[in-house]
């Protein structure tokens, strides 16, 4: 009897839980879809911070992230500043695991860990914080970001030394380099450089060709052209810009598309106990993905009872299902951006320097293996302790029998929950233009452009003021 | 009599309430207190103390002193080359305050604090009386100019560093481009976090 109404206590604490972490992601997209669409982003600061409970206590770190994204995008850089300094504090206090949050998440799902962010949320933090700075003239207080980032590619690379998983940035290096140029560091733009054509070419994101041509016109110019045959760069094209060190600029920044989200993918199938686990799933395009693998080897102790002639749980078979994230990505007619800039007749298009799509799905790809044997594990556990638990609390009753089964399968069905946290707020793409001008005020026509070269969206940004070798940054959002 | 379990909860319950409340304790100002192993109060603090007894102390102050004159500073960029957002002019701040109190050496206001003394001069100049209005073009200008950069070198596996800062402050006369003093403070910390907690 005590047993039957402590599994019922358990059952109800458990789908407490599981229904406040259950479609949070799916409720906060469709919060935010609105205001982002119409690039409104002091409406969806709006939202978010009167739904609090949309994010949770594990989802600190996302909740600052993306009021810090907002308020960039809405041009209140110090107001951004303060919300993603917030969340890139929160991510190094969450380096120290809590044993008993990592326990519970193994049986339950890793909803209840806290969010911690991709590694490329992260670098997006402290380029958005760079961003912010150099909004403002703050020339130091990007290179501040671009060295607090380089310590975080360095742990990357240490971890990941041995494989090919993200552990630099081409973007970030890029615009590292323009701010080092800026203050008149010449050998740490160069070095910048040089890692920025490196992480291009390493994936996923593309080397932009007008930026290989960049770098091996100024390796050249700079006395390193060694760094050209290293890099396999080659000589510019002909009729490309000529740039001299430390210029004065105005640095465009556009935001191209609305940014990627997860979803759930469900695989369901057949774990033999001690044998293996074969799990299917069907993927929007109607084909079937099938995982089989083996599941934990038999155990000693089931190998002895066989011997022995007695009865073993080896070889029973239960029906599981789990839960993997997957990509969602969204349509997007901005396609890039042409800029004219007062003074002059030539239009200057953009150059994609990053693309969050093909980081996410890099990112979900390099953690496949590691996600899908913790959810296996995970599945595995809570089936079996299903199984052992319903064996435990057997009644006289066989409606309470029944009720109790069924609302054990529904227990550990509903507990499984992908993960599908992610800060679909960021852009699809990240363009850059940069034009050199003389010292003085100008304004820029810009137009969002389609595949096909339509005009999407326009803007005048005006007073635009450039000093003597200065960087002048503005940006500009697209989400259409 | 309670039964064990609430008698332990008993004795528990208080415990657990007081530990969820807010604690305030005031300190000395001069206090070490290191949470997370950043730059703080202290470090600002310790380079603040060295560049004024290095500053203070040195030869190039005797050049003016045997001239029976106070040398004129003006406080330039103190560029941030670390990986911290770092205020420099909390310990700025603290030697200028300290030269200054010295009785050795002026100030003049820097190029941000100039243009708002400049603004509020040519609206002198339209609305305060003859008398009171204070004219342009009558500025001191600074024989010296106080500059200089502090730098981080860090060394980190994991959830171990170690961070070297280094801050350096020089004096540079304005005329001949003379370097006349650089003071320098090292620290160094070892930062360790924990991998796992309850």
């Amino acid at each position: 009897m005590k047993n039957r109404v402590y599994l019922c206590c358990f059952i109800c604490i458990i789908l407490s839980v599981i229904i406040s972490c259950a479609g949070r992601s799916a409720m906060r997209l469709e919060k935010l879809l609105d205001a982002t669409l119409q690039n409104d982003p002091l409406s969806a600061i709006r939202v978010v911070k009167s739904n609090p409970r949309l994010y949770g206590k594990n989802s600190v770190m996302l909740y600052n992230m993306d009021i810090g994204v907002l308020y960039h995008y809405a041009g209140m850089y110090d107001s951004s500043t303060f919300y993603l300094n917030r969340a890139a504090e929160i991510y190094s206090e969450l380096f120290t695991r809590s044993v008993t949050n990592e326990a519970a998440a193994i049986m339950i799902n890793d909803n209840v860990r806290p969010y911690r962010s991709k590694p490329y949320e992260l670098t997006m933090i402290h380029q958005l914080l760079a961003f912010n700075f150099l909004a403002l003239g703050d020339n130091d207080g990007a290179l501040v970001e671009t060295r607090r980032a380089q310590l975080l590619f360095d742990e990357l690379e240490r971890k990941n030394r041995a494989d090919d998983k993200y552990s630099s940035d081409g973007m970030f290096h890029y615009v590292s380099s323009i701010a080092y140029d800026a203050a008149g560091e010449t050998d740490n733009s160069m070095i910048s450089l040089y890692k920025a054509i490196q992480a291009f070419q390493r994936g996923p994101v593309t080397l932009p060709g007008p930026i290989g041509e960049f770098a091996y016109y100024m390796f050249n110019k700079n006395d390193r052209p060694d760094d050209n045959v290293r890099l396999d760069l080659k000589p510019q094209a002909a009729g490309s810009e000529i740039f001299k060190n430390n210029s004065s600029e105005i640095i465009f920044i556009g935001y191209a598309g609305r940014g990627p989200a997860l979803d759930e993918s469900i695989w369901a199938g057949t774990y033999v106990k001690d044998g293996m686990l074969v799990v299917n799933h069907t993927r929007p395009d109607g084909l079937t993905e099938t995982i089989s693998t083996t599941a934990p080897p038999i155990a000693e102790s089931e190998m002895r009872k066989a011997g022995k002639g007695k009865k073993t749980d080896s070889g029973t078979t239960f029906h599981i299902k789990f839960a993997l994230p997957t990509l969602k990505t969204y349509p997007s007619e901005t396609s890039d951006f042409s800029i004219r800039c007062s003074g002059s007749s030539r239009s200057y298009s953009s150059i994609i320097i990053n693309d969050l799509e093909k980081q996410a799905q890099k990112y979900l790809d390099d953690a496949k293996n590691a996600n899908l044997t913790r959810t296996v594990a995970r599945v595995v556990l809570r089936t079996i302790t299903a199984q052992k638990a319903k064996e435990q609390v057997k009644t006289d009753n066989p409606l309470a029998n029944l009720l109790i089964n069924v609302g054990t399968d529904v227990l550990a069905d509903q507990m499984e929950r992908a993960d599908t946290r992610t800060c679909f707020l960021l852009p699809r793409t990240i363009q850059i233009a940069r034009i050199q001008v003389k010292p003085g005020t100008y304004s820029l026509d810009v137009n969002a452009r389609g595949k096909s070269g339509n005009i999407v969206e326009s803007k005048t940004i005006n007073d635009i003021t450039v000093m003597s070798h200065q960087k002048t940054f503005v940006f500009y959002s697209s989400f259409r | 009599m309670f039964p064990v379990s609430k008698k332990i909860l008993y004795w528990l319950l208080p415990v657990l309430v007081a530990g969820c409340t807010t604690k305030v304790a005031r300190v000395q100002s001069d206090s070490t207190i290191d949470i997370t192993g950043k730059w703080n109060d202290t470090d600002s603090r310790l380079v603040a103390e060295e560049m004024i007894k290095d500053c203070l102390s040195q030869r190039w102050l005797y050049k003016w002193e045997s001239e029976n004159k106070r040398p004129t500073v003006i406080v330039g960029k103190i560029v941030n080359k670390s990986h911290e957002h770092i205020s420099v002019e909390t310990f700025v701040k603290d030697v200028e305050r300290a030269l200054l109190n010295s009785g050795k050496v002026d100030f003049v206001a820097t190029k941000t604090e100039r243009e708002q003394l400049r603004d509020e001069k040519e609206d002198m100049a339209e609305n305060a009386s003859v008398q009171t209005r204070k004219d342009m073009g009558e500025e001191t200008g600074a024989d010296l100019m106080m500059i200089g950069t502090l730098n981080t070198i860090v060394d980190q596996e994991g959830g171990k560093a170690v961070v070297f800062y280094q801050t350096n402050m020089e004096l540079v006369e304005i005329e001949n481009n003379r370097k006349v003093w650089i003071g320098e403070k090292k620290i160094k910390k070892y930062v360790e976090r924990a991998k796992t907690r309850f």
